[in-house]
């Protein structure tokens, strides 16, 4: 097996292209994870070699496109562990497949009165679209709260059946990993609770699916989506999964060509999913290359990227919690948290450490990371997020400490 | 090199006009969508509402707007509301001596930004 951490940069070619410019010590693969050459020639191959349209042409070379871009669903399917490759919806993103989720499954379901359950420390993309719904439905928003020093979701005293039942609660929408807090959720628990209540449970794996194993079936949830960029895969392509028994019921999200099955003037019939909910010539190389991030992933293994990263974790806490001031936000304990830690430092503002850490060629994130309730709740504005992925090393974590006593320095804090 | 130099860090820290301004003849506030900066000049002017008499802001942010905040509050007070009016942007990032990265530049040009909504109400 290939060793984590820095041998597997050569893998990466965003290295070797910044190589002689200075440090390079990227912490932002929560945003946008770096792209490993397997998943690029993957991509220059389509284009290159046979990049004509799927499902339709009769010719080699677009037979060859439309095997590859089923086979590039079955990857993903054995991914995730779903049980057939038709539950592989390709959709542009994480927040495209909550939008379709909202759109025709909520939107044909719920009805004027009903309510939904979301969480505290939802991504704005699992709580805008369900807002916006809630809107033109009349529908009720509830949020499940977590506690501010450990960051664990309050989940028993609402997913039960008397709370669900008194507030015709329908869906449960929740992240799996919360991308500011870096806590991990008993999504398996929390749906196997929701399910007795009849609701339909709907989670956010961008920040799971990437950094360690996800089950579907044994998770037990309904649908469940991801973004393939955060995984070494192109930007434009993510995953809805969904069970086939919802999938097959609902109604088309976008409609046009490639998901109909007969077309007449005044009316038309859909195909069956995926193909329904996939309208217009797919991204088919961003499908490719999704499968062949997978496929690289699968090498060293999920297993490994988590306990990877769980190492980095550990070291980065014992370093961080040294550090005079500083506030981490979510759990203190490596186990349960993914490779995502976010902190605040009194007195300085999380915008002058990410361009003071940027001077130095560290890149992390600052800012809400598109948590706006969560940061109120914890009585913040912003934080400065790092993020672990398989290409990290300790070393990373060191030139973060380093640069932060430097800072604190300056600020003669 | 770093923009956090120490006159910079000194000025934000300890900035000479952050204070709320009670009886001040204008006001203007903006939010920086960005990073959910915001800050408010406030200006007071003399009997002829020729000068500027006073200036001062208020806001919650980053060492960037807080020293940029202040140096432009400083360099208001004793100017004619036309001179005022012919500050530019870059005259105020002349004033920092910095050239910060693109994605900061919003926080220096923040009070900048304040003051051109303030000017609307003279």
């Amino acid at each position: 097996m290939e060793e984590l951490g820095i041998s597997i940069r050569k893998e990466f070619p965003i290295f070797a292209r910044n190589r002689g410019k200075g440090p390079f010590v990227y912490l932002d693969s929560a945003a946008t994870s770096l792209k490993p050459k397997e998943v690029l020639d993957a991509m220059a191959e389509y284009y290159e070699a046979y990049s004509a349209n799927v499902a339709r042409g009769v010719y080699g070379i677009a037979e060859r496109a439309t095997a590859a871009y089923a086979d590039a669903r079955k990857i993903m399917q054995e991914f995730i562990h779903a049980s057939r490759p038709e539950e592989i919806v390709f959709v542009r993103n994480a927040t495209e497949g909550i939008n379709l989720i909202a759109a025709s499954f909520a939107g044909s379901v719920l009805k004027e009165g009903d309510g939904i359950l979301l969480t505290e420390m939802e991504h704005h993309s699992n709580l805008v679209p369900w807002q916006q719904l809630a809107k033109k439905r009349k529908l009720r928003l509830f949020f499940i709260p977590f506690d501010n020093e450990t960051g664990e979701l309050q989940w028993k005293e609402c997913v039960n059946n008397s709370f669900l039942k008194e507030r015709k609660i329908k869906l449960l929408s929740l992240t799996h990993v919360s991308n500011v807090l870096g806590v991990i959720n008993p999504v398996k628990e929390i749906a196997a609770s929701a399910h007795e209540a009849g609701v339909v449970v709907v989670v956010d794996a961008c920040q799971s699916v990437p950094h360690m194993p996800v089950d579907v079936a044994d998770m037990g949830a309904d649908f469940l989506v991801f973004s393939g960029h955060k995984m070494l895969g192109p930007t434009g392509i993510g995953v809805l999964w969904g069970k086939y028994e919802h999938l097959v019921s609902m109604p088309p999200y976008q409609s046009g060509g490639e998901m109909i099955l007969d077309v007449g003037l005044q009316t038309s019939t859909f195909l069956d999913p995926p193909a329904r909910f996939e309208a217009g010539t797919p991204d088919i190389a961003g499908a490719i290359g999704l499968g062949a991030a997978a496929r690289f992933l699968t090498e060293p293994g999920l297993e490994n990227i988590r306990n990877h990263e769980r190492e980095l974790m550990e070291y980065a806490l014992l370093g961080l919690q040294s550090v005079a001031g500083l506030r981490i936000l979510g759990p203190k304990e490596a186990s349960a948290r993914s490779g995502v830690i976010a902190f605040t430092i009194a007195g300085i503002h999380p915008h002058d450490v990410g361009s003071f850490l940027a001077e130095k060629g560290i890149m992390i994130r600052v800012g809400d990371h598109c948590a706006k309730p969560l940061h109120k709740k914890l009585g913040i504005a912003a934080s400065s997020r790092l993020s672990f992925y398989l290409y990290n090393d300790k070393s990373d974590v060191d030139a973060v400490l380093v640069a932060l006593q430097e800072l604190i320095r300056i600020f003669n804090l | 090199m770093t923009i956090y130099r120490d006159e910079l860090i000194q000025r934000s820290r300890f900035p000479a006009y952050k204070k709320e301004m009670k009886n001040a003849d204008a006001q203007g506030e903006v939010l920086n969508d960005f990073c959910g900066d915001e800050v408010t000049i406030f200006l007071k002017l003399d009997g002829a509402r020729e000068r500027v008499a006073d200036s001062s802001f208020a806001g919650e942010g980053c060492a960037l707007m807080h020293a940029s905040s202040d140096l432009l509050c400083e360099r208001l007070i004793g100017k004619t509301l036309a001179e005022v009016r012919e500050l530019t942007a870059e005259d105020v990032l002349a004033s920092i001596k910095e050239t910060p990265s693109p994605s900061r530049l919003k926080c220096l040009l923040l009070p900048f930004e304040a003051l051109k909504r303030v000017l609307i109400g003279l």
